[in-house]
């Protein structure tokens, strides 16, 4: 979670620097600047939709599979990593990834699904 | 038009230094730098356009009104990057090897002129935009015959080996260790540095280096290889190729490495039904390809490198978010970037189960 905060501070930084940017000419502004701006402002409302509706979270898939919130991300990529958790040992792992990537995807970028 | 004009200007003093120097270089005399603008792109290099008034003519500035192009270090870069000596020299050797690069100039190393090493080279004329190209209202007029440019440009960058004295720093392939087991390490590599885990990125690496035995089970020639040729790195005027740009990731590698990154789904820009980077189908790009290197696509090995473009593009767009995230950089672009790689972990699971079902991959 405390990563989650951090990233969504640096973006929301990262949107105020573009929109003052954009508010001094003379400092020049980013192309597509109105874009990503808009885009990144999606990315944070669906993510604060998914927490505020408490059922949510971008790592549900994976700790509706394994059991528990400290089974995310972070704990199975070290898991996969060690080779502990395979295909052979979870015949569906490559599902559960799928749908944790639609998780991330329905987030960031649902365009893309279509 | 020169791609990306107009996205912001530079103070001139940040370039005062310049016109003495590019008098020193060329031999020209009585050069005014007139306007300096940054162009698009370049989350890890800049590039600025530059207006120079010259009096007498110069080697490679003639007399009057001029453009060049000038490429330096943006504020904090990607360390599997070449420097500009680097890269100079790679556009030196592709140049005097009749591929499609802007014609390198000179290069300073010194950090007293503008404040970071750059080079000078020539500007070219086209559309660099990758979104703007595959939704160009003319490219299916266009987009066949321009796969097959891009097709003959990438085999005669194909042609130049390892034999080349002037790239001799480019030595990173240790005896032994096929291209793909380096890149498999440069991603694990990659994600150790990076503060969160990606599960989908490991579970491709592990695919990756399971596959590895048939990958390696037969030699292959190594050759100098782009590693960033993509639509979106090269430049369209009219419908015709005009430059093949920033080389800062060459290596020697195998040529499928480059095959699979232009036809990877990640550089399609949406329009995923023309495979080679959005543009048009795989068809037109061999005939280009093979018209110069006759029979030489591995068209078996391009959905394995396939895994490893997406797989890569992935770690380098969240090391770009990091760069935000971190406050390196505060950037709007690098930290979207992040934002994506959850669309390459989408490409390289459908990838695998295609592959792992028999399916045989995007790629053809």
């Amino acid at each position: 979670m405390r990563q989650i905060s951090q990233r969504r501070a640096a973006l929301i930084a990262a949107i105020l620097k573009e929109v003052e940017d954009k508010l001094a000419p003379a400092k020049g502004g980013a192309r597509y600047s109105h874009a990503m701006v808009r885009r990144a402002l999606s990315v944070l409302k669906r993510e604060l939709d998914s927490e505020a509706s408490g059922t949510v979270g971008l790592d549900y898939p994976l700790w509706q599979y394994f059991g528990g919130d400290e089974h995310g991300a972070d704990w199975l990529a070290g898991k996969i990593r060690s080779r502990t958790i395979t295909n052979q040992s979870h015949h569906e792992i490559e599902a559960v990834l799928s749908q944790y990537v639609t998780a991330k995807l329905a987030a960031y970028n649902p365009d893309f699904l279509d | 038009m020169i791609s990306g004009i107009g996205e912001s200007s530079a103070p001139l003093h940040h370039f005062a230094g310049l016109s003495d120097w590019l008098s020193e270089q060329s031999g020209a005399t009585d050069i005014i730098v007139k306007a300096a603008q940054k162009l698009s792109g370049g989350a890890i290099q800049e590039n600025w356009l530059l207006s120079v008034s010259v009096g007498q003519a110069g080697r490679w500035l003639e007399a009057g009104e001029s453009q060049l192009v000038l490429r330096t270090d943006a504020p904090s870069s990607l360390s599997v990057s070449h420097g500009r000596r680097e890269e100079f020299a790679l556009m030196s050797v592709a140049y005097d090897a009749g591929v499609a690069v802007p014609q390198p100039f000179a290069l300073c190393t010194q950090p007293d002129i503008i404040g970071a090493p750059f080079f000078i080279m020539q500007a070219m004329t086209g559309e660099g935009q990758g979104r703007k190209l595959v939704r160009h209202p003319d490219r299916s007029r266009f987009g066949g015959a321009l796969v097959r440019q891009l097709g003959i440009e990438m085999a005669r960058i194909h042609t130049i080996t390892p034999s080349i004295a002037a790239l001799s720093f480019l030595s990173d392939v240790p005896n032994g260790i096929s291209p793909a087991r380096q890149r498999i390490a440069e991603c694990r590599e990659g994600l150790d540095t990076l503060p969160q885990g990606h599960p989908v990125c490991e579970y491709a690496l592990n695919w990756l280096e399971d596959n590895l035995a048939v990958w390696e089970a037969e030699e292959r020639a190594l050759t100098l290889t782009h590693r960033d040729f993509r639509t979106g790195n090269f430049l369209v005027d009219d419908g015709q190729l005009t430059a093949i740009l920033d080389w800062e990731f060459a290596a020697w590698s195998h040529p499928a490495e480059d095959i699979a990154w232009l036809c990877a789904r990640c550089w399609r820009f949406g329009n995923d039904g023309d495979i080679v980077g959005g543009l048009a189908g795989f068809d037109e790009f061999a005939a280009g390809y093979e018209q110069l290197l006759p029979d030489s696509i591995d068209r078996g090995a391009l959905p394995y490198w396939q895994v490893m473009a997406e797989l890569r593009w992935a770690v380098i767009a969240l090391h770009q978010a990091e760069r935000n995230d971190s406050g390196a950089e505060t950037s709007l672009e690098l930290a979207l970037s992040g934002f994506m790689a959850a669309e390459m972990e989408y490409n390289m699971l459908a990838l695998i189960k295609e592959v792992s079902s028999g399916a045989g991959g995007r790629a053809l």
